[in-house]
């Protein structure tokens, strides 16, 4: 839409030697192709000659296979490809940024001129200039631990495992419908900076899961119990290592018993929550209040704000003592890890929460100044190369109590509350306080026993009532991770994958609603 | 953005080169330039294009897809080896149906030239308006712009062909006030001369500053005027519910005792009635869906009755019905006026501008929870009252048409949580919404 101009491809050709991009160890991604290095070059040199301050390229490759099943069939089959290139460009202090899928000189020409007058015409409006934080040269590569690639996993072998978990799940009582799917993501990029950076990395995920459905037609009613599986940044070892078999058999068993199962009494009432479902209550309510683009009003027209303005930082109490919260995008099998961020800088972990104070934010390279901060914390993320990175959230995790505390133990010394495993109905608002979460399951806990299966059970609270809330949380031995493929943020929407780890913890007096008697 | 010859001449291309006994060709490409703002400022903006071209191949009852974003040769060779490849791996469908042959698709005016070569000039000059304004008056915007330009095309073996071209362009800004009020507003069109920034900059601020220091209200259930975004969200949600399938499965709220539906059950008020049509002029949508069934113009709601529900071929054949693809575009009749005269005939009650976060509750009565935002205001007398605070919400679009008592006629509108152009709806009065707490966000 936005013409580039007229320009000539040898003119441009010759000039593109003054950005060289190093070689890099190739991962078997773009930058195996011969041809990556010289395009780079030629996108970067024609930013720069066309008056950008600053400017960096990415050229993604990225594979996704969905399986789908339902029952003894396939539903489908899907293979699918994504390749291309993004420039973005800092021109009198504004971005721009130009994508396309087709992969020639005249385009790699053609976008970073558009990129660079989309800056221009919007520099006009703009009053606070991008300010980069201080410049990381990083020459690297990086690629997801993992033991065995799912896409060199046979088809038939895929399937057959769906299929086969469809099969166990329908010989259980009660049990009317099943469906199972497996997602695989690869993404390969190769990024490469005016300032000398450039760097492959190959992320791959794995998303295995099935939902479990019981039908009782007397009473008119269906129950639905999805799998307690996450979504994680590991091979296929991870679908052959999960237990399968105990969790179709504990769906089917738990689906079908919810039919009969007690309406839960409205009112307030004791929480504990397994890692199955605190992960999710944690990525809303903690996870996006310590964005930085929030809490300054850049998402203020989707995404929202925060609660936890600057003003709070180092200052505000959002949670009890109990309650350490950190973020990282280092650890393995965690779905936001990667080498390196979308703004070339290498990624790391640091403290969000300490002791319930609120102490640190999420912040890109172009962040920083915004709190005195002297560089962001790799926190740039694009969910594909044709679209603009910005502030995406890290893997953001609660601290593990230190006291040896099992989750048997937390229960035995619980006389009265609801124990909620499994994510499903979430909701926050903009500025995350008020929320309302619901769970797969929901277990009345009484005398420090588990005592029945409960229905209905949805909580509500408000995010600084609820962490002040927080009395036990247990130790290390009971960590789990969960997480999501698909965390929306951003205009046009962007999905990234994100991971949550924290062991089992007990909130008091929280408002529980019972969904059966709403609306 | 593929040509209509271009396009053409690819799905003919592929169907020639397919060894599979039947294939079929989906094929995208896809040009969008945005502009967002914040503080008063542009953050980011962005120009892309790319494609998608999917392939089904079927080897007797086996099948799979594959899809590419490249178009030369080699890319071309590739989709269909690896669709064709994985379909023989994949074990028969105890579902197949066999491609569908040729059909007649509605002609969908949906595309203006202007837009897809000059619609950035005029996102640019609708932006700056509404930044300039806003910060005339110590307010803070934040907004976002889109021009959309897509071509695609479908083809298979048994002579089914389709193309269709079109352009959306979409608005919307959020203005804040240092006194913590905040407004919203957007609009939506198939042509950048569709969108009225300044109408949008006009409400948005309007609201922002009306919202400062909101009262409380005690949550319950009120009397409430849900605007156009609000009633969007919401009935986006139902039809999206309203699937066949499940029903019959009795896994559905469409589903009835012993075995039965809920089709044909008259569920609303006469007044309700919700369409599809994508030739609609009001809010064109695409003209074929799924398996490339042509969109017919449908009425799915109709006087309060259900009159139709979703059905994929495989299940139309089983139980015999017609096949329904799920809707393109979404069209509820209304009454006659505005909003405000809604707000003029409401002795006391709640307005509320848009709805936020909404997700399912509980799939057996379709009750959903989310929040209100950027302008709740209480009615006192056929006037705007005061401001109050923001609430979580536990309704469902079900009690809602249930508990329609006025409506406003029907108009272009995006849910608060999407770019959708595709959707008219009336604002709604309802006798009772259900506000269920506090929400202590501006």
């Amino acid at each position: 839409m936005l013409a580039g101009g007229s320009f000539s491809l040898t003119e441009a050709c010759s000039r593109a030697a003054r950005v060289q991009v190093p070689v890099v160890p190739s991962l078997g991604g773009p930058s195996s192709d011969p041809r990556t290095r010289a395009l780079c070059e030629l996108g970067l040199g024609a930013a720069l000659d066309a008056g950008a301050s600053y400017a960096d390229i990415r050229i993604g490759d990225n594979r996704t296979q969905i399986l789908r099943t339902r029952e003894a069939r396939v539903v489908s089959v899907n293979d699918n490809d994504s390749r291309g290139f993004g420039i973005r460009v800092l021109v009198q202090g504004t971005w721009g940024f130009a994508a396309s899928a087709e992969l020639s000189e005249a385009e790699v020409l053609r976008v970073a001129r558009t990129a660079v007058a989309m800056a221009k015409v919007n520099s006009a409006l703009q009053r606070e200039p991008v300010q980069l934080g201080p410049a990381e040269r990083n020459v690297a590569n990086y690629s997801t631990p993992l033991r065995r690639d799912p896409f060199e996993v046979s088809l038939e072998e895929k399937l057959d495992k769906l299929l086969s978990l469809n099969a166990l799940a329908l010989k259980q009582q009660g049990v009317s419908f099943v469906n199972s799917e497996l997602v695989i993501v690869r993404e390969r990029k190769f990024f490469a900076s005016s300032e000398g950076s450039a760097i492959e990395q190959m992320l791959l995920r794995v998303a295995p899961s099935f939902s479990i459905t019981s039908v009782d037609q007397k009473l008119g009613s269906f129950q639905t119990r999805d799998s307690l599986t996450s979504p994680r940044a590991l091979g296929y070892e991870y679908v052959e290592e999960f237990p399968w078999e105990d969790e179709v058999r504990e769906a089917a068993s738990e689906a079908a018993a919810m039919h009969t199962a007690a309406s839960i009494e409205p009112g307030p009432r004791d929480l504990i929550l397994h890692p199955t479902h605190l992960w999710l209550t944690i990525h809303e309510s903690l996870g996006h209040s310590t964005e930085l683009d929030r809490a300054l009003g850049m998402e203020a027209n989707f995404a929202g704000t925060s609660f936890l303005t600057p003003d709070k930082l180092g200052k505000f109490q959002v949670g009890s003592e109990l309650v350490t919260v950190v973020a990282e995008k280092t650890a393995k099998g965690s779905l936001a890890t990667a080498g390196y961020d979308d703004d070339g800088m290498k990624t790391m972990e640091w403290p969000l929460i300490d002791k319930g104070k609120f102490v640190g934010y999420q912040l890109t390279r172009d962040q920083a100044h915004w709190i005195g901060a002297q560089r962001g914390n790799a926190c740039s993320q694009a969910e594909s190369w044709s679209e603009v990175p910005f502030q995406r959230m890290p893997n953001v995790n609660l601290r593990p109590g230190d006291k040896p505390l099992s989750l048997q133990q937390l229960i035995e010394g619980t006389d009265d509350a609801i124990l909620i495993k499994g994510d499903n109905s979430y909701s926050i608002d903009h500025q995350r306080y008020n929320f309302q979460f619901s769970g797969q399951t929901a277990w009345e806990v009484k005398g420090g026993k588990i005592t029945r299966l409960l229905k209905d059970v949805a909580y509500q609270s408000s995010t600084p009532a609820f962490w002040s809330a927080c009395d036990a949380i247990c130790s290390a031995e009971e960590y789990g991770v969960g997480g999501s493929l698909f965390d929306g943020k951003g205009q046009p929407l962007q999905s990234n994958p994100v991971s949550h780890g924290c062991a089992p913890a007990r909130f008091r007096q929280i408002n529980v609603l019972n969904t059966g008697r709403q609306g | 953005m593929l040509s209509e010859e271009r396009g053409r001449t690819l799905v003919e291309q592929l169907l020639g080169l397919s060894h599979a006994d039947e294939v079929q060709v989906d094929l995208e490409s896809e040009e969008t330039t945005h502009l967002r703002f914040a503080r008063n400022s542009p953050s980011t903006s962005g120009n892309a294009s790319d494609v998608t071209l999917s392939v089904k191949s079927w080897f007797g009852k086996r099948s799979a897809s594959a899809t590419v974003n490249q178009l030369d040769e080699a890319a071309l060779k590739q989709v269909l080896e690896r669709s064709e490849h994985l379909a023989k791996l994949a074990p028969e469908d105890s579902e197949y149906v066999p491609n569908l042959g040729a059909q007649s698709y509605p002609s969908v005016n949906a595309y203006d030239d202007l837009t897809r070569t000059g619609g950035a000039h005029g996102m640019v000059e609708g932006s700056t308006l509404c930044v300039e304004q806003a910060r005339k008056l110590g307010l803070e915007a934040a907004g976002f712009t889109i021009a959309r330009a897509r071509s695609s095309f479908i083809g298979n073996r048994n002579g089914l062909r389709g193309s269709h071209r079109a352009t959306e362009v979409s608005f919307s800004e959020t203005v804040r006030s240092p006194q913590a009020g905040s407004g919203w507003a957007a609009s939506g069109a198939n042509s950048i001369a569709g969108v009225d920034y300044a109408r949008c900059s006009a409400t948005a601020i309007g609201k922002a500053q009306r919202s400062v220091s909101p009262r409380p209200l005690a949550p319950g259930k009120y009397v409430t005027i849900l605007e156009p975004a609000c009633v969007a969200s919401l009935m986006r949600s139902l039809l999206s519910s309203m699937n066949q399938r499940s029903a019959d499965e009795g896994r559905s709220f469409f589903s009835a005792a012993g075995g039965q539906t809920k089709l044909g059950q008259q569920l609303f008020p006469e007044q309700v009635t919700i369409r599809s049509d994508p030739a609609a002029v009001a809010a064109p949508g695409a003209p074929w869906g799924d398996s490339g069934l042509p969109q017919l113009p449908r009425t799915w709601v109709d006087q309060g009755r259900i009159a139709d529900l979703a059905c994929d071929r495989f299940w139309a054949q089983k139980t015999g019905r017609q096949p329904i693809p799920l809707a393109s575009n979404l069209l509820m009749s209304g009454g006659s006026g505005t909003v405000a005269d809604l707000v003029s005939s409401t002795e006391r009650g709640v307005l509320i501008t848009s709805l936020w976060y909404i997700v399912s509750v509980n799939p057996r009565t379709l009750l959903y929870t989310g929040l209100t935002r950027d302008g709740v205001f209480w009615i006192e007398n056929g006037k705007i009252a005061y401001p109050v605070t923001n609430f979580r919400w536990n309704d469902s679009p079900v009690s809602v048409l249930s508990n329609i008592d006025g409506m406003s006629e029907s108009v272009r509108a995006s849910p608060r949580e999407s770019t959708a152009t595709n959707i008219s709806v009336p604002a709604l009065r309802v006798k009772e919404f259900e506000l269920s707490s506090v929400s202590d966000a501006v």
